[in-house]
C-alpha cells in the first residue's frame, strides 16, 4: 500500500453529509460505493425483508439488476421503468456478454462504441505455473502466458502478513502437480517406454 | 461564511501609462495590474541601465480598465484618468504632501448606459484627445459618453509666440474651483453621422484644431455566407466634434474597406493621421484623408476587392492579429511586435509634410536580443527613449531605442557634453537638433533590454507539491522537508514556464552546529563565535577557523550572560556587554578598556552600536550614548539633550538618515503652517546623511536629535497611535501614560544591490510590525506607513503563541545582495524590498530562530547568515537569489518554453508532469490522408497544435522524460490518481487527449495511463532516476476533455458522454456511463460525488455507486450557467460547491436533494476569469485554493458563525468609515450587476479579507472607534489572525 499524503491528495472518502439519508432513501444511494450488500434484504420483497427499511447502511439490490440483457432504451436514456424495467439498468462491461464478432476476427468494427466485451485474446491463455514460480524452460516459445511479477520475499520465507493484500506475487509450490499430471503417451511406443517414465520422475 | 483571500496579486499588466504624474522632471510608469495600480520611477542604475522603481502601490476597489493621462494647468502635473468596470472613471492626481494618490473627480455613467441597453454591460473603453487634452470619451458599444475639458484659450496667444516644434506646444487645462471639466452627455454613434453603422473602434487624432474622432463601423455584417458580395463592408470616418453644439462635421470617409479591420492607430508627430490594421493589412490614412494600403500575406486577396491598390508585401507572410503597434517618438516609424514577439518597422518616405511611400521591414533578430513578447498589450513611452510594453503572456519589458549610427553616436556624446556644461545649450541648438532628427530617421534602432516586471500570468492549471524530499540536511532536520508548495505554470509558447510558490524562504543550508544550552549568539568578524547561555549565566567563545574549538581568554567574562558583542574599528576591537559590565577587548580577547563604573548600580537591558557610537539602554528607564575613540583607548559620555532627561527611555537607534537634515537647518519649517498642494516632487536640495539618535519613549514617542543636537531635539507626532503619515514635531516634554507597546524600532536603509531606501520599523510587544517609508514632501522629511504587510502579531498578547520566543529585529546590510531585517521568534520572518515591490514581509522557515547573525566563510557561504533554532541547533545558510521576493510568497521560475496546459505532481515519485503543446503547421487532410476539398494549397497553412507530456525532476528541473503526442493530439487533462488495481492501490498519471481538426472530421481523443518507473540514473545525472510507462491507451470517439478519480476508479468525459472505468491487471474495464451535455471543461470528485463543469449548461451533482454499478444525476442548476471550474468543500456536515463562470464571477451553490437542484448561496465578482480550483484540507473540512487568468492566487474559505460575524460587521464599517482609492465602492465592485437568474440569499455575502486585515494597519484611534461597534479588539485579532493562518 502506499502512503500519501493528504493535501495532495485528499481522501475525501466517507464524509457524512445531512442530505445523505435523504439520498439514501431516495436513491438508495450511500457514501461508500463499495459497502457490503446487505443480507437480509430480498429484492422480490422490497418493504419488510430488511428491519432497517430504507435506513439500512448496506446496499439493497433491487431486482432489476439481476436482469441478464441490458436495456436498449435506458441507453439511450429514454427507459421510463427506472427499477421496475424488466432488463438491466447497468453499464458495466464485466457483465456484458462477448462480443462474437471480436472473439472471432480479433477486432471489431464497432471498436470504440461497441457495447459487447472485448476479451482480449491473450488473457484467455492460462497463466504458465512454471514461470510464476520462477523459471519456465519454455521460454518464448511457452504457451502459456507469461506474467512478470516480482515474488514477496516475505512469502518466500515462509509467511507474509499481508496475505492476498500483499502487492506482490505468492506462487503456489505445489509439486504434486508435475506428478500427477496427465501427460499423453510418448508418440514412440516401441520400447521407450521405461526411460520415460524415469524421466517424469526425475523431473 | 465565506472568505476571500487573495495571497499572491495579479501581475498580468492590463494598462499602462507614462507621464508627468509625480515631477515634471521625468515621466513615471504608471500600470494597472487588474485592480492594482502602481507607480513607477525611473532610475539609473551604476552599470548605465534603467531599472524600474516602484515609488508606491494601491489597491483598488474595481477593476482597472483604462488609463490615460491629461495635461493640467494648475500643477503643471499630469493627472490620470483611471476607467474601472463597468463604465466610470475616477481622475486622480499625485497628493505629494502625503505621498499618495488623490482623487479629483469621479464619473459614473454604469446607470445611464445599462439604462439605455437591453444588454448586459461590458467592458467599455476610455478614448482622451491627445493634442489638447480637450476631451476624454467612454465608449461601450455604440454609445459615447463625452466628458469636455475646459481648454484654456487665452493661453494659446502666449504660446503662439513660441516655437511651434516645442514640445510644450499645448494648452493647458484650466483648473477652477471644481470645473476643469463641463457637463457630460451620451450619444448615439448613429447620430454623430447617420451613415455610421455599428462602431468597431473609434480614436481620436493627433493634431487637428478640433477634437477629431476616426470612427470605424459596419452596417452589414460579413459571414462566410456573403463574403463574395460582402467583404468591403468596413466605413471609416473621420469627424470633427464641436462639443458646445454637440454636433460634428465631417472631415473625410472611406467606404469599402475589408471587413477584417478592426483597429485604428492614431499617429502622432511628425507623421500624422491613422494606421488602419487588419490582421492581413495595413491601410494609412493620412489627415488629408489620402490613403495607402500594404497587403501583407496572401490572404488579402481574399478579403477584399480591390486588392489591385494594395502595395504587395505578401512575401512578408505576415499576420497582424494581436499585435502592438507603438509609433516610434519623433521618428517617421512605427513598430509593429507581432503576437509571436517578431519586431517589424513600417517606414514612411516623408517628402516635406506629405507621405511619399511607405513600406515594412522586418527588424534583424540582433537588434532586439533578450526581448521576447508573447501576446504584446499597451505601451507607455518614457523619457530618454524608454519605451514600456506591458505583455500578457511574460514579462513586461522596458526597453530603450537606441539610434545605430557610427557618425551619429560621435555627435550625440558632444552634446551629451554640451548639455552636462550648460543645460540651456540644448534649447539654443534647436536647428542641429533637427539635423540630427534626420540622421536619427535614416540610423538603425537598436532595441536595448533594460528592466522587466514580472507576470505570473496566465495560469491555465497548478498543483501542490512538496518543495524538498530531504529529510535532514547538513545532519539536522530539513525546515522545509515536505512543505507544501504550489507549482503553477505561466507564459505561453515560447515564454511558457513554471512557478514554484514556496510558503516560506527555502534557506540553502551549507553546514550546522549544535550547542548543549546557548541562547543567543554573534558571529565576529568570521573568527569567533561568541555564545551566551542565559539559563546558566554563562558565555563562551569559539574560534570559527580552528573548527569551532573553545578559546579562553582570562579577560573575557564568562560567568555572565552577554546581552550583546559589537565590534569595533573593522574587527580590531570587540566589546562585551553583560548586565553589569561592559568591557573593550583587542581582537584577541585582551581587555583594554572597562567603561563598567559608567552604570553604577544600574542593569543593561540592551545596546546599540554605530561606528563608535554605542548606546545602552538601562532598567531605570535611562539611556548612556558613548563615543568610543579605540585609536587611543578612551570614551567620551555624549550628553543627551536636556528636554529628555525626566523621560523615560525604553529603547532607540543610531543611524546615518536624511531626517533630521532639513530641521537641523531650519526650524521654522515646523511652525509654518502647511497647505496640500499638488506641486511637483521636487528633489531635497542636500542630501547628506547626518548621524542620528532615535530614542523611544515609555509613552510610545519616537524622539530623533543629531550627535551634535545643541539641544534640539523632535519627535514623530502621532507614531504612539501608528498614524499613516508622521510629520516631525517638536518634543514635547510631557508625558503621557506609561505603557510602553514599542518593543524595538529601526531606521535603515532597506532594499537590494540596485536601490535603498529609508524606513522606520517598527516592532510591538505584541509582535507586530509597522514600517513607515521616509520621504520628501518638498519642504521636510516625513514618513508614511506601509499598508500591505503580512500580520505578524496582536496587540495586547492576543497572540501570544508567536510571542513565546523573543522577538527581534536583526538588520542586515548585506544578506546575499538585499539589505534587509530579520525578525527572530516562533515564527521567524525577513524583510525584504525589491526594486518593483514595497517591503514584503516573507516568513524565513517553519522553524523557530531564536538568534542571528551573519555569516560568511572562505568557501561556500558569502554574505549568508546563521541562526540558532529552539532546539541549540544552529544552521549557516543562505539566501536562494533564483527565488522571486516581489510578491508575497517567495516564487523560483523554471522556464519551460512551450505553452503548458496542466502541471500534475506524482505523489510517490516527487517528480512533477506536464502537458504542453507547441504550434505546428496543420495538414488539412481528411481521415483517408485525402486533402480535402477547397483548401489553397498555395497559402501558408493554418496552425495546429501538437502536444506532448513531460516528466520533470524537482532536483534541478528539468525535463528527463518526455512523451510526443501525434499531430493535432492535445493533451487534455491530467491528474495523478491513486487507483485500486485488484486489491492494491497505486498512483497513476492519467491523461485525456482532444484531436483537433477541421469542423468538418469529428473531434476525437484518447486517454492513456502512466507509470512513473524509478531507474538507476545515468552517471553523473542524479536526476535522471525516473521514466514514463505507459500501461494503456484507448481512443475515444469525442475528445477526452476531462478526467478525474471517484472512488479508486476514473472517469473519463468523452464527448457528450462519461465512463467511469476500473482498472484491472490486464486494461480497464468500463463500469458506468451517464449521457451529459455540451462540453464538460473541469470534473471534480468528492467521495463518491462526481461534479461536471460544463461550460454551456452549468454545473451537475453526480453521485457514483458501485456493484450494480450505476451513475446517478442529482443535480443541475437548473438554468444556463457558463461555468469553467468548480470544486467541492465542505464545513462540518454541509457540502458546498464552488464554482467560477466565465464572467469571472466565483459562486458558492448548495445542494438541495429535494428539488434536485443546485442552488446559488452567493456570489462574488473577481478581477479575472477563475481558471483553476482545488481542494485543501484543514482542520476537518476542504477548503478552495483557485487561480486566476491575470496571476493571482486565492483561498476561498468558511468560517464559523461566530467569527463571520465579527469580520462581516468589521468589513462594513471598513468600507463605510474608510477613504477608498479612485473613490470606488467596495459594493458594487464585488456584488453589484451580477446576472444570476435564480434566487440568491443573500444573507450572508462573502467577505474580502483584503478589507478585513487593512483593520490591522489602521491607526489606533480608527481602530478603537471601530472596535466598540463590533466587538473587543483581542477577539477581532483573534478571528483575523486565525483567517491569516489558513
Amino acid at each position: 500500500m502506499i502512503s500519501t499524503n493528504s493535501i495532495i491528495h485528499p481522501n475525501t472518502a466517507n464524509k457524512q453529509f445531512k442530505f445523505e439519508r435523504y439520498l439514501r432513501n431516495e436513491y438508495n444511494f450511500g457514501s461508500n460505493p463499495d459497502r457490503p450488500i446487505c443480507q437480509f434484504y430480498n429484492s422480490y420483497n422490497p418493504n419488510t425483508s430488511c428491519p432497517n427499511g430504507s435506513n439500512c447502511p448496506n446496499k439493497h439490490v433491487s431486482a432489476m439488476y439481476s436482469n441478464k440483457i441490458v436495456c436498449k432504451h435506458w441507453l439511450r436514456g429514454l427507459c421510463k421503468k427506472g427499477d421496475h424495467c424488466e432488463f438491466l439498468h447497468e453499464y458495466n462491461l464485466r457483465k456484458m456478454p462477448e462480443c462474437l464478432f471480436y472473439s472471432k476476427n480479433g477486432f471489431c468494427t464497432q471498436t470504440p462504441e461497441c457495447l459487447y466485451l472485448h476479451v482480449d485474446p491473450q488473457s484467455k491463455i492460462p497463466e504458465c505455473i512454471n514461470y510464476s514460480q520462477g523459471f519456465c524452460s519454455e521460454g518464448p516459445n511457452c504457451k502459456n502466458r507469461h506474467i512478470r511479477k516480482v515474488v514477496c520475499p516475505l512469502y518466500l520465507y515462509g509467511f507474509c502478513p499481508k496475505g492476498n493484500e500483499c502487492e506482490y506475487a505468492h506462487p503456489k509450490f505445489d509439486f504434486h502437480n508435475l506428478y500427477l499430471r496427465i501427460k499423453p503417451d510418448p508418440k514412440s511406443i516401441n520400447g521407450n517406454k521405461p526411460n520415460d517414465e524415469n524421466e517424469a520422475i526425475r523431473a | 461564511m465565506d472568505v476571500y483571500n487573495e495571497f499572491i496579486n495579479p501581475s498580468r499588466i492590463n494598462n499602462c501609462v507614462g507621464c508627468n504624474f509625480t515631477t515634471t522632471k521625468s515621466k513615471q510608469l504608471i500600470v494597472a495590474k487588474s485592480s492594482i495600480l502602481e507607480i513607477f520611477e525611473i532610475i539609473q542604475t551604476t552599470t548605465k541601465t534603467s531599472k524600474l522603481k516602484l515609488i508606491d502601490q494601491f489597491k483598488l476597489q474595481g477593476t482597472i480598465t483604462d488609463l490615460k493621462a491629461i495635461k493640467t494647468i494648475d500643477s503643471d502635473l499630469d493627472y490620470v484618468i483611471v476607467s474601472t468596470k463597468f463604465a466610470k472613471f475616477s481622475i486622480i492626481k499625485w497628493d505629494n504632501f502625503s505621498h499618495t494618490i488623490q482623487t479629483v473627480s469621479l464619473h459614473y455613467f454604469e446607470n445611464c448606459i445599462q439604462n439605455s441597453t437591453y444588454e448586459k454591460l461590458g467592458i467599455s473603453e476610455l478614448i482622451v484627445e491627445p493634442t489638447y487634452s480637450s476631451v476624454a470619451c467612454l465608449r461601450y458599444k455604440n454609445l459615447l459618453c463625452f466628458l469636455p475639458f475646459v481648454v484654456d484659450i487665452e493661453s494659446d496667444s502666449d504660446i503662439d509666440e513660441d516655437d511651434i516644434d516645442d514640445d510644450n506646444y499645448e494648452p493647458k487645462i484650466k483648473e477652477r474651483n471644481e470645473s476643469f471639466f463641463n457637463e457630460s452627455f451620451i450619444i448615439d454613434a448613429t447620430s454623430l453621422d447617420s451613415s455610421i453603422g455599428n462602431v468597431i473602434d473609434m480614436q481620436f487624432l493627433h493634431n487637428y484644431r478640433e477634437p477629431t474622432i476616426g470612427i470605424l463601423s459596419l452596417k452589414n455584417h460579413a459571414w462566410a455566407g456573403n463574403l463574395i458580395k460582402n467583404r468591403d463592408n468596413v466605413e471609416y470616418h473621420v469627424l470633427t466634434l464641436d462639443l458646445q453644439s454637440k454636433t460634428t462635421l465631417s472631415v473625410y470617409k472611406h467606404e469599402n474597406l475589408p471587413y477584417e479591420v478592426d483597429r485604428i492607430i492614431p499617429l502622432p508627430k511628425p507623421l500624422n493621421g491613422g494606421l488602419l490594421i487588419g490582421c492581413n493589412e495595413i491601410l494609412h490614412v493620412d489627415n488629408g484623408g489620402i490613403i495607402k494600403r500594404i497587403a501583407l500575406n496572401q490572404f488579402t486577396q481574399l478579403t477584399t476587392g480591390s486588392f489591385k491598390s494594395y502595395q504587395d508585401e505578401t512575401q512578408l507572410n505576415l499576420k497582424l492579429e494581436n499585435s502592438t503597434v507603438v509609433p516610434i517618438p519623433d521618428d517617421n516609424r512605427v513598430l509593429f511586435i507581432l503576437k509571436t514577439g517578431e519586431f517589424y518597422i513600417l517606414n514612411f518616405e516623408m517628402d516635406g509634410k506629405s507621405i511619399k511611400k511607405i513600406f515594412i521591414e522586418q527588424v534583424d533578430f540582433k537588434m532586439y536580443q533578450n526581448i521576447q513578447f508573447t501576446y504584446p498589450g499597451e505601451y507607455a513611452i518614457l523619457d530618454k527613449n524608454l519605451i514600456f510594453i506591458a505583455n500578457k503572456n511574460g514579462n513586461s519589458p522596458l526597453i530603450q531605442i537606441k539610434y545605430r549610427d557610427s557618425l551619429k553616436i560621435i555627435k550625440k556624446e558632444d552634446d551629451d557634453e554640451i548639455l552636462d556644461e550648460e543645460d540651456e545649450e540644448l534649447y539654443k541648438s534647436e536647428e542641429e537638433e533637427e539635423q540630427q532628427h534626420k540622421i536619427l530617421s535614416k540610423s538603425h534602432i537598436e532595441f536595448i533590454f533594460q528592466d522587466s516586471l514580472i507576470n505570473n500570468s496566465p495560469i491555465s492549471s497548478f498543483t501542490l507539491g512538496f518543495s524538498s524530499q530531504t529529510k535532514f540536511k547538513s545532519n539536522l532536520p530539513n525546515p522545509s522537508y515536505k512543505q507544501m508548495s504550489i507549482i503553477a505554470n505561466a507564459g505561453s509558447n515560447k515564454q511558457g514556464k513554471l512557478n514554484i510558490i514556496t510558503p516560506t524562504i527555502q534557506p540553502i543550508i551549507s553546514s550546522s552546529l549544535t550547542f548543549s544550552q546557548v541562547n543567543r549568539m554573534w558571529n565576529l568578524n568570521q573568527k569567533y563565535l561568541i555564545t551566551s547561555d542565559d539559563v546558566n549565566l554563562k558565555s563562551e567563545i569559539f574560534q570559527i577557523e580552528k573548527s569551532y574549538s573553545r578559546m579562553k581568554s582570562k579577560d573575557f567574562i564568562n560567568n555572565e550572560l552577554t546581552i550583546n558583542m559589537h565590534e569595533l574599528n573593522n574587527g580590531k576591537f570587540i566589546l562585551q556587554i553583560t548586565p553589569k559590565q561592559m568591557q573593550l577587548y583587542d581582537n584577541k580577547f585582551k581587555k583594554r578598556l572597562s567603561l563598567t563604573s559608567e552604570i553604577k548600580d544600574d542593569e543593561i537591558l540592551s545596546s546599540i552600536l554605530k561606528d563608535e557610537f554605542l548606546m545602552i539602554f538601562l532598567a531605570s528607564g535611562d539611556v548612556m550614548i558613548f563615543a568610543i575613540n579605540t585609536y587611543n583607548e578612551t570614551y567620551l559620555k555624549i550628553e543627551i539633550p536636556k528636554l529628555l532627561d525626566d523621560t523615560i527611555i525604553t529603547t532607540g537607534y543610531i543611524t546615518n538618515s536624511n531626517l533630521l537634515s532639513v530641521v537641523t537647518k531650519d526650524v521654522s519649517v515646523l511652525m509654518k503652517k502647511r497647505k496640500h498642494t499638488g506641486n511637483p516632487v521636487q528633489q531635497p536640495s542636500n542630501v547628506s546623511k547626518s548621524k542620528t539618535f532615535v530614542l523611544v519613549t515609555g509613552d510610545n514617542r519616537i524622539v530623533a536629535f543629531n550627535r551634535f543636537h545643541q539641544e534640539k531635539c523632535f519627535q514623530l507626532n502621532g507614531i504612539d497611535k501608528f498614524m499613516d503619515t508622521i510629520n516631525l514635531g517638536f518634543f514635547d516634554p510631557n508625558q503621557g501614560e506609561i505603557n510602553p507597546l514599542i518593543k524595538q524600532v529601526l531606521l535603515t536603509e532597506i532594499g537590494d544591490k540596485w536601490n535603498k531606501d529609508e524606513y522606520l520599523t517598527i516592532l510591538t510587544i505584541g509582535g507586530e510590525i509597522f514600517m513607515y517609508k521616509l520621504y520628501f514632501d518638498n519642504e521636510n522629511w516625513s514618513f508614511k506607513k506601509i499598508n500591505d504587510l503580512k500580520i505578524t502579531g496582536a496587540p495586547d498578547n492576543g497572540f501570544s503563541h508567536g510571542t513565546s520566543i523573543e522577538r527581534r529585529l536583526v538588520y542586515f546590510p548585506n544578506l546575499n545582495g538585499y539589505t534587509c531585517i530579520f525578525v527572530t521568534g516562533v515564527i521567524p520572518y525577513l524583510i525584504l524590498k525589491s526594486l518593483h515591490s514595497i517591503p514584503k514581509i516573507f516568513q524565513f522557515s517553519t522553524i523557530p530562530a531564536v538568534s542571528i547573525s551573519e555569516f560568511s566563510d572562505s568557501k561556500s557561504v558569502k554574505n549568508g547568515l546563521i541562526f540558532l533554532d529552539d532546539e541549540q541547533n544552529a544552521r549557516i545558510c543562505e539566501l536562494p537569489l533564483d527565488y522571486n521576493y516581489e510578491f508575497n510568497l517567495p516564487i523560483k521560475t523554471v522556464e519551460i518554453g512551450e505553452s503548458i496546459k496542466q502541471v500534475v505532481y506524482h505523489e510517490s515519485s516527487d517528480t512533477v508532469i506536464i502537458s504542453t503543446y507547441t504550434e505546428i503547421p496543420y495538414n488539412c487532410v481528411d481521415e483517408e490522408n485525402k486533402p480535402i476539398v477547397g483548401t489553397y494549397k498555395d497559402k501558408p497553412p493554418a496552425n495546429s497544435y501538437k502536444g506532448s507530456l513531460k516528466l520533470i525532476s524537482p532536483y534541478n528541473w528539468t525535463v528527463i522524460d518526455s512523451i510526443e503526442l501525434k499531430d493535432n493530439e492535445v493533451g487534455m487533462s491530467l491528474k495523478s490518481m491513486i487507483l485500486k488495481i485488484g486489491a492494491f492501490k497505486r498512483e497513476y498519471i492519467v491523461l485525456g487527449t482532444g484531436k483537433y481538426r477541421i469542423e468538418d472530421l469529428a473531434t476525437n481523443g484518447s486517454f492513456k495511463i502512466f507509470e512513473i518507473l524509478d531507474l538507476i540514473p545515468e552517471p553523473g545525472k542524479p536526476e535522471t532516476n525516473h521514466k514514463f510507462k505507459q500501461t494503456f491507451n484507448e481512443d475515444t470517439r469525442g475528445a477526452a476533455t476531462s478526467v478525474c478519480e471517484i472512488s479508486s476508479r476514473f472517469m473519463i468525459t468523452q464527448g457528450q458522454k462519461i465512463i467511469i472505468r476500473e482498472l484491472e491487471d490486464d486494461g480497464v474495464v468500463p463500469v458506468a456511463f451517464l449521457d451529459i451535455p455540451t462540453f464538460v471543461t473541469d470534473s471534480k470528485s468528492f467521495g463518491n460525488l462526481l461534479l461536471l463543469n460544463d461550460s454551456l449548461k452549468g454545473p451537475w451533482l453526480i453521485g457514483f455507486d458501485a456493484d450494480p454499478y450505476r451513475a446517478l444525476k442529482f443535480a443541475t442548476t437548473g438554468f444556463q450557467f457558463n461555468v469553467e471550474v468548480g470544486e467541492f468543500s465542505n464545513f462540518k456536515d454541509e457540502l458546498y460547491l464552488t464554482v467560477g463562470d466565465n464572467n469571472s464571477i466565483l459562486y458558492t451553490l448548495n445542494f438541495v436533494p429535494e428539488e434536485s437542484r443546485l442552488k446559488i448561496r452567493n456570489s462574488f465578482r473577481l478581477n479575472s476569469q477563475i481558471t483553476v480550483l482545488e481542494k485543501v484540507e484543514f482542520e476537518d473540512s476542504f477548503y478552495n485554493i483557485g487561480a486566476c487568468l491575470d496571476g493571482s492566487f486565492f483561498k476561498f474559505f468558511k468560517i464559523h458563525e461566530r467569527a463571520y460575524k465579527h469580520m462581516y460587521y468589521l468589513q462594513q464599517q471598513i468600507t463605510s468609515k474608510n477613504y477608498s482609492y479612485c473613490g470606488l465602492n467596495q459594493k458594487s465592485y464585488r456584488f453589484d450587476n451580477i446576472d444570476t437568474k435564480s434566487t440568491i440569499e443573500n444573507q450572508n455575502p462573502i467577505l474580502d479579507f483584503e478589507i478585513i486585515k487593512s483593520f490591522t494597519k489602521l491607526n489606533d484611534l480608527k481602530k478603537k472607534a471601530i472596535a466598540a461597534k463590533v466587538g473587543k479588539l483581542a477577539d477581532l485579532y483573534e478571528d483575523i489572525l486565525m483567517i491569516e493562518l489558513i
